[in-house]
């Protein structure tokens, strides 16, 4: 057992820290709700500049070619600011994707621009309908819709499964955006003002160099899944992380009776609480992180980090209101964005009834 | 960061686990059934370990001991928890032996130190009393010097294994003058002498573990006087270096919740196995994940160790999360029950040995001893977090 960092890895997170703290302040964060991509492009400039948007990229792809662990160590600081944008779509997943799923044209075609932060990729993981392929040509013509798709009205490259309409297998397609008969919808209100929205493909034409995975993409598919919950619980745990701090900050200069209210039991009790859900979920989640770094079968410590976050960082939350009182409840002060991340969090890459299975397969269950 | 352990860390866990396969008994049911009709059992299986080095795993070499790192005194009581095997001496080899390496004469550790490392001696620790339970160092219990020794008078309760002790370590107070944690000292006494007397007391699970202890003019040698005369305090709470990852108590959880999982699969519920039920499902989910989450923090807590820090907000993070944990997961063991619920161990038909009925009335005393989880959560929020004191 090591709960360390090694001296890169500090360097790493305090590099991020310091960017990250500084450049998105709760300002950026709230005037980014509304921007198309949810990063300005000069902060997006800086991001790829600092080498995390090509992190997990091999370096022949432009890439740091560093693991799981690093890109978990920049994510929990993302959390931490609960930045906005496509990062986690992009640099996480889509590369993800493209690393596992793609043959080397696909890879050396479609990585080096996303690892330079020129392009964006979505990889549709969680829609709740299913597009058909069928054979065209020596191409294949797509139709259906997908909905909670990721970055949909800004992606470059889409990332999507569809049925292969003969044999019924999940095939995997990563098809440009401009692509004729794709049709993204509009971005949807959502409770923390990501970019989700619905992705119509009216018997989109593709080419054969589009299908990622020739064979059955099911496998690829439930391995990102798993990347996407392991380093969302990252996320998640930098968020509570974050509002821990800001709590034990408000706690010990809001006086109240003639004293900071931090020095009342009742309320050292909830802050304590906090910080107990807070260290027993962050170690779940950096050990999915460790797991899928080494390979092999990661659905179960994926599956506890993620059920774990879910009930830890709504938790944290909800104490840190009622820490903060009327004045965590507006829309002025920044606990909003964290409560409002939290929420968003625990509904993505599984719920916890969706790791439920693979939680309780480690009793046996 | 690496989350396994090392090969070596692997290779003691599975000799110890070869071990314990041999050593108990085919019928047995496991300590915390009743600690007290196992009592002979665990004096044997002390006396084993205590051959094979493992009651001294944590001990220095210059005391016979093993001076095994934290981590794998973790898997030697995670094994030995997970496995309900008796034997282990948490007050004589574990709280009573460091403090006399570090606080004790050379006279003291030569007649002390050996008896316990045999395994041959029962201690006890005499630190409550009646009107000082997390206010500790109010404790009334009077020393007077008296010749060349103290004489004792005083009450001490919640004594665990007092009726089973053949010696005490306890705090008295030497000056009622000076401020509360200054005029305490630390004293030995041999559980025989004279003016010593034992009261058991039952606890709600009809068990006999602790007892008031009365000391009326009890004399105590001054050569049974452990450091300085008014530093007890200073003794008591000397930082014992050894592991204090509370790891006893997340590991009796993981093991009920093992044994409700086997159960479930077992038992008929309406349209089929309780471990089928949507209802059942979630709660097995929720609580396996912070049995999980649990272990890795007494795990870190024995790295922290490990690496030199004394991890004072890990440990207090690590009892309120496995008491709070034992107490839902054999709440919710009774609720998966039913009507079954109520069998004691007494009755033939009981689920489980009637074990989860005793699990759950024993681990009612969990947030309360060794510093209620309220204190630990005080100790969080003000050593931990640095907020202000409020006491």
């Amino acid at each position: 057992m090591d709960f360390g960092l090694t001296e890169e890895q500090k360097l790493i997170r305090d590099g991020a820290r310091q960017f990250l703290r500084t450049t998105a302040t709760g300002a950026y964060v709230r005037e980014m709700s509304a921007h198309p991509t949810g990063c300005r492009p000069d902060v997006w400039r800086q991001i790829a500049d600092l080498g995390w948007t090509g992190l997990i990229a091999e370096e022949r792809h432009g890439g740091a070619a560093l693991g799981m662990i690093e890109l978990a160590i920049v994510i929990e600081e993302m959390g931490a600011v609960a930045f906005p944008g496509p990062f986690f779509s992009s640099a996480v997943v889509g590369l993800s994707a493209l690393k596992l799923g793609g043959n080397r044209e696909q890879q050396d075609a479609h990585i080096p621009p996303i690892a330079e932060g020129a392009r964006i990729a979505s990889v549709v993981l969680e829609s709740t309908e299913m597009v058909s392929a069928s054979r065209a040509g020596s191409g294949w013509s797509l139709k259906g819709r997908l909905d909670y798709v990721p970055e949909v009205t800004s992606a470059d490259l889409y990332v999507l499964p569809a049925v292969e309409s003969r044999s019924g297998k999940t095939l995997l397609f990563a098809i440009p955006r401009g692509t004729d008969g794709l049709a993204a919808g509009k971005r949807w209100d959502t409770v923390s003002h990501d970019r989700l929205g619905e992705l119509a493909l009216d018997g989109a034409m593709v080419g054969a160099d589009c299908l990622l995975n020739g064979d059955d993409a099911s496998t690829v598919l439930g391995r990102l899944r798993l990347v996407g919950a392991g380093l969302k619980a990252v996320e998640m745990i930098g968020g509570a992380g974050r509002v821990l701090e800001m709590t034990v900050e408000y706690a010990g200069k809001r006086e109240q009776f003639g004293r900071p209210i931090g020095s009342f039991q009742a309320v050292q009790h909830m802050i304590a609480e906090m910080a107990i859900q807070v260290s027993s979920a962050r170690h779940l989640a950096y050990r999915a992180a460790w797991q899928l770094e080494r390979g092999g079968d990661a659905g179960n410590a994926v599956g506890l980090a993620k059920l774990r976050a879910n009930e830890a960082a709504v938790r944290v939350c909800e104490l840190a209101h009622q820490c903060h009182g009327a004045i965590g409840f507006t829309q002025e002060h920044d606990l909003q964005l964290y409560t409002r991340s939290a929420m968003a969090g625990r509904a993505s890459f599984g719920d916890s009834r969706a790791h439920r299975d693979a939680v309780l397969a480690t009793l046996g269950l | 960061m690496r989350f396994e352990f090392s090969d070596a860390e692997e290779k003691f866990r599975a000799e110890l686990l070869e071990w314990i396969r041999g050593a108990l008994p085919a019928d047995y049911a496991g300590a915390g059934e009743d600690p007290d009709a196992d009592w002979d059992l665990n004096l044997k299986l002390r006396r084993e370990l205590a051959r094979r080095g493992w009651l001294t795993l944590a001990w220095p070499r210059e005391y016979g001991g093993r001076a095994a790192s934290h981590m794998t005194q973790v898997i030697f009581n995670e094994e030995m928890g997970f496995h309900r095997v008796p034997g282990r001496d948490a007050f004589g080899a574990r709280m009573l032996a460091p403090t006399l390496m570090v606080h004790g004469s050379e006279a003291q550790r030569k007649q002390f130190l050996p008896p316990v490392a045999r395994g041959e001696v029962q201690w006890c620790q005499g630190y409550s009393e009646p009107d000082s339970g997390s206010d500790l160092a109010s404790l009334q219990t009077r020393a007077v010097g008296d010749g060349d020794g103290f004489k004792v008078n005083g009450t001490k309760i919640w004594t665990s294994l007092g009726h089973r002790a053949d010696w005490i370590f306890f705090l008295a107070r030497t000056d009622p003058e000076a401020p509360k944690h200054k005029g305490i000292s630390f004293f030995l006494s041999d559980m025989k002498t004279p003016g010593i007397t034992v009261r058991p007391i039952v606890n709600m699970a009809g068990e006999h573990h602790f007892n008031q202890i009365t000391f009326e003019d009890v004399w105590v040698p001054r050569a049974q006087l452990v450091g300085e005369i008014n530093k007890g305090w200073y003794v008591a709470t000397t930082l014992l270096d050894f592991e204090r990852s509370g790891i006893d108590y997340i590991t009796a959880a993981r093991r009920v919740l093992r044994d409700l999982a086997e159960h479930a699969r077992m038992t008929k519920g309406p349209g089929g196995p309780l471990a089928d039920q949507a209802d059942v499902r979630a709660r097995f989910a929720s609580l396996a994940a912070q049995a999980e989450a649990s272990r890795i923090l007494a795990y870190e807590v024995a790295w922290l160790q490990g690496q030199g820090a004394v991890p004072t907000r890990e440990a207090s993070m690590s009892k309120v999360l496995g008491t709070r944990l034992m107490n839902e997961v054999t709440d919710f063991g009774l609720e998966l029950l039913g009507a079954a619920a109520r069998l004691d161990r007494g009755t033939d038909s009981a689920p489980l040995r009637g074990r989860i009925l005793r699990a759950r009335f024993d681990c009612i005393a969990w947030p309360i001893f060794a510093g209620t989880n309220e204190i630990q959560k005080n100790i969080i929020a003000t050593r931990g977090l640095g907020l202000p004191r409020s006491y």
